[in-house]
């Protein structure tokens, strides 16, 4: 990639976050949450056409990914376009879809951790330390 | 009179077989038949000396007196025992319907007896009740018949001999009135039809009809008038598969005499002609039933496609109340972030705590077999580790075990079961350990006999606090309260095992969980 994401010289110290989540609502406390743990909100997604592309230009630590996105392309899709090029971006799934067929594609991609909704912020916040 | 009288008040009574009179109507009228064909040969034919009456067509046997009486007396008895059972439920023998029976049956016994002891020579057998004829052998054999058919019926336990008998007659007396299509002399051949009338044959076969319409719900009977797709096409048929051979053996018959072929090869035209027949038939069957299986299989594909149409819509649901509850805890932390009382922020999370118990549930409901069930170990146990993780549990040095015997729950009773839980283990971490104090909570829930128990125990500082039943106190004693009394269940309170801590019970009824999901 031309800005270099999925360097393995990654900033230890990089507490970036890119939530993608098609609920405004949610996405909106999933920001509110993220800056509670000083994690800093670079962009939040509500679709999942294109995001993929623009997850690699910024390059977060963390991506915050819902699995219904209300389009063609699901959260479970961009997560494999993110893992495909750049491995060392850390996809948390924060989702209500948690029928077996649904983990199972989930678990496919490498996800960082999969959080089921209603999440408790200590959920997330383990999510993102360590 | 009588029998007139009996007809009457049958008609009025029981379903189907001939429309309009019914099985039973069918058979008295059968029986009452029988007795006016040897009733009429009797007055007109030997007492009125009327030949057209005895013998129907010039040429043919008469049927003699004994014969007639004969038939009076079968018909009668079946008679007397359907006036027996004119309420028309229950089956059962009747006396006088069975002394007539014996009487015919001794009847026939003594003409076949009589019968081969004179030899052939009819004429001079001098034992008939009437004189001048005896029976013909087949008429004895058909009444014998008849008369053991008479005494076997009511019999639950002969129905089978009954039935073999009844068949047996009916198959016998229809040979004879075909042989009378066919070729009166060449019956009259045949040792056993030898001198048997016309009408004998006609009322014979009449007869066993009745006597087979007594048990419609046995056997090939009972096949033909039942109300399913095969007997209704068997009734349609009936009349075609039944006639057809004949008029095929009729034409035949003409075609040989107008001596357009000869009789061996009539033999071979039949043959092929009926295997045809049976091969068509059994064609049919195999078309009708190829049908019903195409029909079944589209049947079950409907029900398969409504079945999965179901689940996907309950996954839907269960997956909109999660984000549903999602957004709620949204909405709850927008108000907290903005309150800077810790009292105040305690509450907002105490109630996501909750909200997130209920969340549990329906994480466990997309994921279990039943969509309407929770399997209460896994349920609790994830509860309580999200509880550990929401109160730092570890780092207090609070350990808390959950041990809950394998029971499967429906989500109502999970919920509520949820919240008693929430709250309990809040209750034990907030007031058991104060100032840094570690040890250890123990969550159990086991299916007892006659009782589902619910139980927290914790080794902290011992209970302070009043009943959870009493006037006011906190959210978390409410919820307990109504919990409580949701799954109607009494809670006590005491110290633990070891004379230290809390322990808190509550003792519900075994059976809470099929009341909540039938109730």
């Amino acid at each position: 990639m031309a800005n270099g994401t999925g360097s393995p010289l990654r900033d230890p110290g990089d507490r970036s976050v890119v939530i993608v989540e098609d609920d405004v609502l949610i996405a909106e406390d999933l920001a509110w949450m993220c800056r509670d743990f000083d994690l800093s909100v670079l962009e939040t997604f509500y679709v999942g056409e294109g995001t993929a592309e623009r997850i690699l230009e910024l390059a977060p630590r963390y991506v915050l990914m819902d699995v219904r996105l209300g389009g063609a392309i699901d959260g479970v899709e961009v997560a494999r376009l993110v893992h495909d090029e750049a491995p060392s971006i850390r996809v948390v799934f924060v989702t209500g879809s948690n029928e077996p067929p649904t983990i199972q594609r989930i678990n496919e991609d490498h996800p960082h951790r999969i959080l089921i909704k209603p999440i408790a912020p200590q959920d997330l916040r383990e999510a993102v330390e360590g | 009179m009588f029998a007139l009288w009996l007809i009457m008040a049958e008609l009025t009574a029981s379903p189907q077989a001939v429309p309009g009179l019914g099985t039973r109507g069918t058979s008295i009228a059968l029986a009452l038949a029988v007795c006016g064909i040897g009733g009429v040969v009797i007055l007109l034919g030997w007492i009125g000396r009327i030949d057209g009456v005895t013998r129907i067509l010039p040429g043919f046997v008469a049927m003699v007196p004994a014969t007639a009486g004969m038939l009076v007396v079968l018909g009668l008895s079946l008679l007397l025992w359907w006036y027996r059972h004119r309420d028309g439920r229950h089956r059962s023998t009747d006396r006088a319907s069975m002394i007539l029976a014996a009487i015919a049956a001794a009847w026939a016994v003594a003409e076949l007896v009589a019968m081969v002891t004179s030899g052939r020579d009819l004429g001079s057998f001098a034992f008939t009740l009437t004189p001048g004829a005896a029976m013909a052998p087949g008429t004895a054999i058909l009444s014998l018949l008849a008369a053991g058919c008479l005494l076997l019926v009511g019999r639950c336990k002969a129905r089978v001999p009954f039935q073999v008998a009844a068949t047996a007659g009916l198959l016998l007396a229809l040979v004879a009135l075909l042989g009378y299509l066919f070729d009166a002399e060449a019956l009259y051949e045949v040792f056993v039809f030898s001198a048997m009338a016309l009408h004998t044959a006609l009322a014979f076969a009449l007869l066993f009809v009745a006597l087979l319409l007594a048990f419609p719900d046995d056997g090939w009977v009972a096949l033909l008038l039942a109300e399913g797709r095969g007997s209704r096409s068997a009734r349609r048929t009936l009349l075609l598969t039944t006639l057809s051979p004949v008029i095929l053996c009729l034409i035949a018959l003409w075609l040989t005499e107008a001596g357009i072929f000869n009789e061996n090869f009539r033999l071979s035209l039949l043959a092929i002609l009926l295997i045809a027949k049976a091969d068509a038939a059994v064609l049919w069957m195999a078309h009708v039933e190829n049908r019903v299986e195409r029909e079944q299989a589209a049947a079950l594909r409907e029900v398969q496609r409504a079945s999965e149409d179901r689940a996907l819509l309950l996954r839907e649901v269960y997956h909109r109340v999660k984000n549903n509850l999602q957004q709620i805890s949204a909405l709850l932390r927008f108000e907290a972030r903005r309150i800077d009382d810790p009292r105040l922020n305690e509450s907002y999370a105490a109630m996501e705590r909750r909200i997130r118990s209920i969340g549990l549930v329906h994480q466990m409901l997309i994921a279990s077999h039943a969509p309407s069930e929770v399997e209460l170990a896994q349920f609790l146990g994830q509860l309580a580790r999200s509880l550990a993780t929401s109160y730092g549990l570890p780092e207090r040095g609070i350990r808390l075990d959950v041990r809950v015997d394998p029971l499967v729950v429906h989500l109502d009773v999970a919920i509520s079961l949820g919240l008693l839980s929430n709250e309990l283990v809040v209750n034990a971490i907030e007031h058991a350990f104060p100032e840094d104090r570690g040890g250890r909570v123990v969550l159990t829930c086991s299916d007892d006999d006659d009782r589902l128990v619910l139980a927290i125990e914790d080794d902290g500082v011992g209970w302070t606090g009043g009943a959870f039943d009493g006037p006011g106190g906190s959210t978390g004693s409410l919820l307990i309260r109504t919990m409580t009394r949701q799954l109607e269940g009494r809670a006590t309170i005491s110290p633990g095992a070891e004379g230290a801590g809390t322990l808190i019970r509550i003792e519900m009824p075994s059976d809470i969980d099929e009341r909540k999901r039938y109730g």
